[in-house]
């Protein structure tokens, strides 16, 4: 049985050198009921990424408690990065276990480029309910639409 | 039909028509205890550079009401720049204020269709001539900014100062002559401001940065204020507004009663600011460290002064989470307009 959802995170990120930044993903996923899934999607983390594409896996994995994120994205400055988070539920904080979600920033080598914390807004929900009932629901209509104005863009500046 | 039409078709009864105020309109409708500033800024996007004219009202419970026209050059450029700061005072009467423009003493304010700025003055062996005009920006980037969630908030008893910028964004050229050097201005960055009330506001920051548009990123606006007010003679809490226009988009943080929403630090030369609201999720900081810095002498009707730290090249980082769309930062290292209303002076710090 084939499963999807989209989803939008926000949150701030400390990169070890720079100070801290808003950090936000806005991301289809497309899996099964093995909790395997892929996602691509849009990321911004200024001032390293603006706005990049996304593409990379989530696992959800209930007997461990974890919904693990890898995203991968190129940086405005052309260096490979992924984020890597993980939520992990819990029956005594459920809310939070859900919500909230700390993430890394890895550059080339793995190295921890960053740290910080993601939440996903209680506002969002119904939009996120909707997403896994159907397809072309607004939330996917908007991320479809910004990832066709950031491919255009990118084909203008590269042809420029 | 509009609800006024359709009370008329039906034979009812009419309320009289909402009176429509223009944001430029002076509020001072001749009464003693009441203070009234216009003012407007200009930035040189390229350099630390800016000019800061104000018209204000003074109207005493005790004393006849009087004028005062401002001028301030703050210019941190190297190695000559320097700050120059004077007013003038006049009677009332001998001013003018009105919808298509202001003239007080040595200062000429063109409003209306066009807005103008033309004065000149002389300040110990110093002079500053000014010859400029402003556009507005194109789009809804321009249109008149309330930081205050609802409209009422501007004509009703409170709070007892109002603040509104009738031009948030423009783009000013002309001439700015200092000292004989003739300075020929283009695409700088400007605003006009309008704030009025029963006295100044007990204490506050204020800050407004115009970020002019980078590669493929749209103008952006920021404008917000951390205030404490009177309520039954006391002080409030902190309280927090801020509006981001980027583009033809606005993005508002300005619940105002939401305070735990809310995180305002002030020192003495810095505004960090941190607000969640219908917009999504803000931080903002301003800073006047190192940055030329005047205190003007704000007298209130009852006759005490606020004292008003003010520079206009003070560097500016906003972060925001949109509730839509990714996440932005702006900069601006000496485009920002950073004011402190403060209850006392800073020892050692002239006063004008």
């Amino acid at each position: 049985m084939k499963l999807s959802f989209v989803e939008t995170m926000r949150g701030w990120l400390t990169l070890e050198d720079h100070g801290t930044h808003p950090l936000s993903f806005h991301l289809r996923a497309e899996g099964d009921l093995s909790g395997n899934f892929s996602v691509r999607g849009l990321i911004a983390l200024p001032p390293l990424a603006s706005e990049a594409m996304l593409s990379g896996t989530l696992q959800i994995a209930p007997f461990r408690r974890s919904i693990s994120y890898a995203l991968d994205f190129v940086a405005d400055d052309g260096r490979s990065l992924c984020l890597v988070a993980a939520k992990h539920p819990s029956i005594f904080a459920p809310l939070q276990g859900m919500t909230e979600m700390p993430v890394e920033l890895h550059g080339p080598g793995a190295a921890v480029l960053g740290r910080g914390t993601m939440r996903f807004a209680l506002a969002d929900l119904p939009e996120f309910g909707a997403s896994f009932l159907w397809r072309g629901t607004e939330a996917e209509r908007r991320l479809e639409a910004d990832r066709t104005r950031l491919e255009r863009r990118r084909l203008i500046g590269a042809s420029a | 039909m509009s609800a006024r039409n359709a009370a008329i078709a039906r034979g009812g009864r009419l309320s009289p028509a909402p009176r429509v105020v223009s944001p430029l309109a002076c509020r001072t409708e001749g009464r003693a205890g009441h203070v009234e500033s216009y003012f407007f800024r200009a930035n040189d996007p390229r350099a630390p550079r800016a000019l800061w004219v104000k018209a204000t009202i003074l109207a005493p419970l005790a004393s006849p009401p009087v004028a005062e026209a401002w001028f301030i050059w703050f210019d941190a450029t190297e190695p000559a720049g320097k700050t120059l700061a004077k007013r003038e005072t006049v009677p009332f009467s001998s001013a003018h204020f009105g919808l298509d423009g202001i003239v007080v003493g040595p200062l000429e304010l063109e409003l209306g269709r066009q807005i103008g700025v033309r004065g000149a003055i002389e300040h110990q062996g110093r002079r500053l001539r000014l010859a400029l005009r402003a556009e507005r920006a194109v789009g809804q980037a321009s249109r008149p900014l309330s930081l205050y969630p609802i409209s009422g908030l501007e004509s009703g008893p409170f709070p007892r100062s109002k603040l509104l910028t009738p031009e948030p964004q423009l783009i000013v050229s002309g001439e700015i002559e200092v000292d004989g050097a003739t300075l020929a201005l283009s695409d700088w960055t400007g605003m006009l401001g309008h704030n009025w009330g029963e006295e100044h506001a007990a204490e506050y920051a204020w800050g407004q940065c115009i970020f002019p548009p980078e590669r493929d990123q749209p103008s952006a606006m920021v404008e917000g204020f951390t205030g404490k007010v009177k309520v039954l003679g006391r002080s409030t809490p902190w309280i927090s507004a801020l509006v981001v226009r980027r583009g033809e988009e606005e993005l508002r943080f300005d619940r105002l009663i939401d305070l735990w929403r809310q995180q305002a630090e002030l020192s003495a030369e810095t505004w960090q600011l941190a607000l969640v609201g219908p917009g999504g999720e803000a931080r903002l900081e301003m800073s006047a460290r190192e940055r030329p810095l005047v205190c003007l002498g704000y007298k209130n009707p009852d006759g005490h002064l606020s004292y008003c730290f003010n520079t206009k090249l003070a560097e500016v980082h906003l972060a925001v989470q949109p509730r839509r769309g990714p996440a932005f930062e702006l900069y601006s290292p000496h485009g920002g307009a950073l004011e402190f209303l403060r209850p006392a002076p800073v020892a050692g710090m002239e006063v004008l």
